[in-house]
Formats: structure tokens, C-alpha cells, sequence
């Protein structure tokens, strides 16, 4: 089936479903492109300031070798985040790029290399420990989404004391998005459950009109124009609305024409019956004149007895009788109007009924 | 005053110069008496137990002021240098503190009370070590290891395994991979319970406490050693500082398991109460200081 022939009251609500659909999907893209963006942009600012801080406050202990305190620095972030924040553990190098301390010393052991580090921290080590910037590592790995983070640690003079790493959990980091993900979706399916059944309900009362007119067209002819007119949906403003004015003002003006030619048709009828009586009236007024110059002569001059002049003066008068309504038809050749004709037409009719 | 007003009814059948001077005395005694009841007692504490409960210090605080009819001000500081410094100074007028510090410098402190500790004015050095460490028994097992010590000035958390390490022999300086101060007997377990170090010494009383009132902060670790008895950490007093106060403090903190009060501050503390220091009470903390600095001049 063509789209083109299906009908309107399916294809306007179908149109709009599948625009409320490709829109919400489009949007719902959107919304999930975001939420993984600002999942990744938050992670780096967060990393960030916290790389800033533990710069800071390790800065002492790492002038003084308080090894203690720099274990409750780096491990106080730790303790006080959230479950489902990334971080994961804290290496803090010392000037010679060996671990000074960390979160989790039985992984990653005081005075180890930094090529010891777990695969993340020691990429992003390896790259930091001769940089004065903040660096921060999103890579998609094969195996696994690897997420690293390091700042310096830098004396007032400028000096390096050290360099402090910041690991984060793939699995955490990506769970948070699939969860905003999950959040976006959740809140798609209701409005999906919701807008494409209003969408239909509305394409249908759009579609409404449309239809009502094109059954009522399709009934032009089939029946009168007032049956017509009364399936039209109701004038409006909008184009259907007018559409259905003009065919109602065709449909009026149908009706009137058919009105007009059934009453030509009517007259032209009487006209020829008229036509016909009048003839009818002439070729019987002749005849009936001379027969009554006849009776009038033999009257006057035939000198009838009395049985026959009572005889011809009933037939005189019986002519006179049959000649009087004729007499008023005299034909005259382009004098005779339809109206006339009409009535004669209808004397005729009337005459011939009595006879 | 009672006694001030006794010893004025004495002296009266004596001759009136000295009822004279002793009306001036009590009187000086009086607004003495007035001044120090406007002044706080400031009173130094350290790790040597767990001073970080501050509901703890708050009800001894209300107990003091109340037996001692003066303000007491408790000071805590990051070590016992801190607040040893305190008292050499006169910022503070009581501490306790370890043994230790009080065998280097007896001549400018006196023991004002002892705590009784199990029925004994004394205390043992712990060795901790990792649960998962079944072959450690002395610290000696631990050489090249990460060892973590309470404080520079502590016995038990420092002055105690350098000696075994130095009667073993070998040079302390030389003989851990890595060495740190925790400055808190308790934040010792938490070093060693966390992985950073592999062992750590502190005091055998703190751990005590730690296991009874928390059993949770001593999971994963375990007492490797325990040291000798040594002598309880004291309660001491600046040497300058008057000593009928001295006294009055000696009095109230003994007076404390018959005080309801009193009763639930021990009870919190984890000691029996708090008493006269026996005679050679820190002899032998001066013997292990003795063979500790035989490396360490």
C-alpha cells in the first residue's frame, strides 16, 4: 500500500506518532550523550580540586617526611566520599618518583617504582612526574575504560616535592553513567506512553474534518445537495473549515441550477402542449367557424321549419359552446408567451379531460 | 578555710605579733585562695590514653572543677614534646604524661599521681603486628620492614623496642627499611591494621582500652610481644607550681572511685583509679633510655 493512499485519518496520527517518536529518541541521544559527557567533565573537575587540595596538604608532609600524616591526607578523601564516587586510591610520590605513600599501602607498597603501579596510575605517572600541569587520563582501553588522574606537589618555590596520583574505578565511573542513562530512559517510556496515544487521539480530530469532507464529496451526486450539505463538517476559519463553506455554497448553487432546469424543462413541456393546443384550437376553430356560417346562413336564408331551426340552433349553440374557449387561443403567430402557453397547455389538459 | 580559722584560734593564745602576722597571713591565704579559684587550672593530656573522647574529658573536667572549687582547662597538643614544653614554660600547670619524659627531666617535674592499671601503677610495651604475620614474636623479626612508632618521647611506643633492637645488637637507626611517628599509641594499630606499616609498638594499656570499649578498631592486628612492666604513665606537675595545689589535685584524682563520677570517668578511662607513685616507679624506663641511647648518644 502506497503512503500516498492510505487514508488521512491513519496518516495524520501516524505522522505525528512518528514524529513524537524519532523526537523523544533524538532527545532521549541527546540527553544520554550529556549525561556521559558531564559523568566524565564531572570526574575531571573532581579530580581536579582534589588533586589541588591533597597538593596542598601534603606539602608539609612531605617537607617534614611525616609519613603518617601524608597516610591520613590521602586517605581522608577516601573515607569521606561517597559509594558510588570513582576514587579509588591515592599514590603519592616523592621527588625520586617512588611511592611516599599510599591509600592502600599492601597494593602499592612504600618505596616502590612507579613502573610497580597498577597499569592506569603508572601511564598517567609516567607522563606526570616531568609535567607542572594537571593531567587526566580517559582512555577506552581494550579490556577496560582507564581512568587515572595527577598533579604536582610543588614547594612555594616551585620546587617539586612530589607528585600525587589519583586512581578511579572504570566500573564505578561507568555505572554512575549507565545509571544517568537508565534515569533518562525511565523518564522517555512514560512520555512515550504518554504522547504517542495523545498524538493519535490528536491526529485523529485532525484528520476529522478532512475525512467528513471527502465522504460528503464522494456522496455529491449519489444524493440530493441538501443530503450533502448535511454530512459537510462545520465552517471555520481554517482551510477545511472554508473548504467546506465553498462546497456548501457549490452544493447551494447545485441545488438551485438543478431547481432552475427542472422548472425550464417543466415549461418547455407546457409550452409545447401549449404549441400543440393552439393548433389544435386553430384547425378546430375553422372548421367550427364555417359550420357556423353554415347554420347561420341556412338559418337566415334556408328558411328552415321549425324542427330544423331548433335543430341548428342547438347545433349553433353547441358549436358556439365548443368554439368559445378556443376563440380566446386565436393563434398568432409570435404573440404567444410561455405563460400563455402554459395556461393553454393547462386548458387543454383540462378540456381533453372532460371530453 | 576551716584550717586557716583553726590555725588562727591557736596562734592567738601564743602572743598577738603572731596572731597579728597570722591574721595577715590568712588573709594574703584568702585572696590566694580567691585568685587561684579564678584561675584555671590548665591541665596537659597526651595519647597516653585516649584523650581524643571529648565527653570523656568533658564529665573529668566537670569532676576537677568541682572537687578542686577551680576552673580546669584541659590542653591537648599533636605530641609530648608539645606539651612537655608547656610545663617547662608554665604554660601548663599538670600533664599526663609518659615515663619517659619525666625520667629526662625529674628536676624540673614531680609525679603528682600514678594510675592504678589492673591493680598495678604499671603498664607493658606492645608489639603489634598484622593478624596475617604468624611468624613475628619479636620485633627483632621485623628488620628491613615498615615500623611505626607512637611518639619520640614515649616508652612504650618507642624508647621500649629501640632497646630490644639495640640489645640485639644492631643499630636502630639502620635497621627498619622505613620508620614513622604516628604520635598516638591508637593511631599505631591503625597504621599497622591499614597496611602501611608492618609493625608497630605503643602501649600495652591504650591497646587494652581500644579492645574493650571498640574490639572493632583491633580487627586484623594482633600483639606480637608484650615488654615488661614498666611504670604507669603519671600525672605530673611542674616542679615551681605551688605544691598544696599539687596536693589538691593528687587528692581529687584519688578520691575519684569513691565519687560516682569519679567511678564513671575510670570506668571510661579503663583504670582502677589513681594513686601514690611507688619508690623506683620509673627505674626502669631510666634503664631501658640507658641502653637505648647506647646507639644514641
Amino acid at each position: 500500500v502506497k503512503f500516498a493512499d492510505i487514508s488521512w485519518r491513519v496518516k495524520v496520527p501516524l505522522s505525528i506518532t512518528a514524529v513524537i517518536l524519532a523526537t523523544e529518541i533524538f532527545v532521549t541521544a541527546l540527553l544520554v550523550t550529556q549525561a556521559s559527557t558531564d559523568a566524565r567533565r564531572d570526574l575531571e573537575a573532581s579530580a581536579e580540586s582534589l588533586s589541588i587540595l591533597l597538593a596542598k596538604s601534603l606539602r608539609d608532609p612531605l617537607l617534614r617526611d611525616d609519613l603518617w600524616q601524608a597516610f591520613e591526607v590521602v586517605t581522608a578523601p577516601l573515607v569521606a566520599r561517597r559509594e558510588d564516587h570513582a576514587l579509588q586510591s591515592i599514590v603519592v610520590l616523592d621527588a625520586e618518583h617512588r611511592v611516599f605513600v599510599s591509600s592502600n599501602p599492601r597494593q602499592m607498597p612504600l618505596l616502590s617504582n612507579v613502573s610497580s603501579l597498577p597499569k592506569p596510575m603508572a601511564t598517567v605517572a609516567q607522563n606526570a612526574v616531568t609535567s607542572t600541569r594537571f593531567l587526566f587520563v580517559f582512555d577506552h582501553a581494550a579490556s577496560a575504560l582507564e581512568l587515572a588522574a595527577a598533579g604536582p606537589i610543588l614547594a612555594e618555590d616551585g620546587s617539586r616535592l612530589g607528585t600525587v596520583i589519583l586512581d578511579f574505578d572504570d566500573q564505578i565511573h561507568q555505572s554512575r553513567v549507565r545509571s544517568a542513562v537508565l534515569n533518562v530512559a525511565l523518564w522517555t517510556v512514560p512520555g512515550i506512553l504518554l504522547f504517542v496515544p495523545l498524538g493519535w487521539y490528536a491526529g485523529r480530530r485532525l484528520a476529522q474534518p478532512l475525512a467528513a469532507m471527502a465522504h460528503a464529496l464522494a456522496n455529491v451526486g449519489g444524493r440530493s445537495p441538501e443530503q450533502v450539505i448535511g454530512l459537510l463538517p462545520p465552517e471555520s476559519g481554517d482551510e477545511v473549515g472554508q473548504l467546506s463553506k465553498q462546497a456548501r455554497l457549490m452544493l447551494d448553487g447545485l441545488s438551485r441550477q438543478a431547481a432552475l432546469e427542472r422548472e425550464v424543462a417543466a415549461a418547455d413541456r407546457l409550452a409545447a402542449v401549449g404549441r400543440v393546443s393552439a393548433a389544435i384550437a386553430h384547425e378546430i376553430n375553422n372548421p367550427l367557424g364555417g359550420m357556423l356560417n353554415a347554420i347561420d346562413t341556412a338559418i337566415r336564408h334556408g328558411q328552415p321549419d321549425s324542427a330544423t331551426q331548433k335543430a341548428l340552433g342547438l347545433l349553433e349553440r353547441g358549436l358556439q359552446q365548443i368554439r368559445a374557449p378556443w376563440a380566446r387561443y386565436s393563434w398568432r403567430r409570435g404573440s404567444i408567451r410561455p405563460r400563455l402557453i402554459r395556461k393553454i397547455g393547462k386548458t387543454c389538459a383540462c378540456w381533453y379531460s372532460r371530453t | 578555710m576551716n584550717g586557716v580559722c583553726c590555725d588562727i584560734n591557736t596562734l592567738r593564745f601564743r602572743n598577738r605579733r603572731l596572731l597579728l602576722g597570722a591574721a595577715v597571713a590568712a588573709a594574703a591565704s584568702g585572696l590566694s585562695h580567691r585568685t587561684h579559684a579564678a584561675t584555671p587550672l590548665r591541665f596537659g593530656t597526651t595519647p597516653v590514653f585516649l584523650n581524643e573522647q571529648v565527653a570523656l574529658l568533658e564529665r573529668w573536667q566537670r569532676y576537677l572543677e568541682l572537687k578542686l572549687q577551680r576552673p580546669v582547662r584541659f590542653l591537648q597538643r599533636g605530641s609530648y614534646q608539645e606539651i612537655v614544653d608547656l610545663l617547662l614554660n608554665e604554660g601548663i600547670e599538670a600533664a599526663w604524661l609518659c615515663g619517659h619524659p619525666l625520667v629526662l627531666h625529674e628536676s624540673k617535674l614531680i609525679v603528682v599521681s600514678v594510675p592504678r592499671y589492673q591493680g598495678e601503677p604499671l603498664y607493658r610495651s606492645y608489639l603489634i603486628v598484622p593478624d596475617t604475620d604468624k611468624a613475628t614474636t619479636r620485633v627483632e623479626n621485623l628488620r628491613g620492614r615498615v615500623f611505626a612508632y607512637s611518639d619520640p618521647l614515649s616508652n612504650s611506643g618507642y624508647l621500649v623496642p629501640r632497646a630490644e633492637i639495640v640489645a640485639s645488637g644492631v643499630s636502630p637507626t639502620s635497621f627498619f627499611r622505613r620508620t614513622f611517628f604516628t604520635f598516638s599509641h591508637r593511631k599505631v594499630v591503625d597504621a599497622v591494621r591499614a597496611g602501611l606499616a608492618d609493625g608497630g609498638a605503643g602501649d600495652g594499656y591504650v591497646w587494652d582500652a581500644m579492645a574493650a570499649q571498640n574490639p572493632l578498631s583491633v580487627n586484623g592486628v594482633r600483639v606480637a610481644w608484650r615488654s615488661a612492666t614498666h611504670g604507669f604513665p603519671p600525672v605530673v606537675a611542674r616542679r615551681n607550681w605551688a605544691s598544696a595545689e599539687a596536693h589538691r589535685l593528687a587528692a581529687a584524682l584519688h578520691e575519684m572511685p569513691s565519687d560516682a563520677d569519679g567511678r564513671r570517668v575510670l570506668a571510661q578511662l579503663n583504670i582502677d583509679g589513681f594513686g601514690e607513685a611507688h619508690k623506683d616507679q620509673y627505674e626502669s624506663i631510666r634503664r631501658v633510655l640507658r641502653v637505648s641511647e647506647r646507639t644514641n648518644p
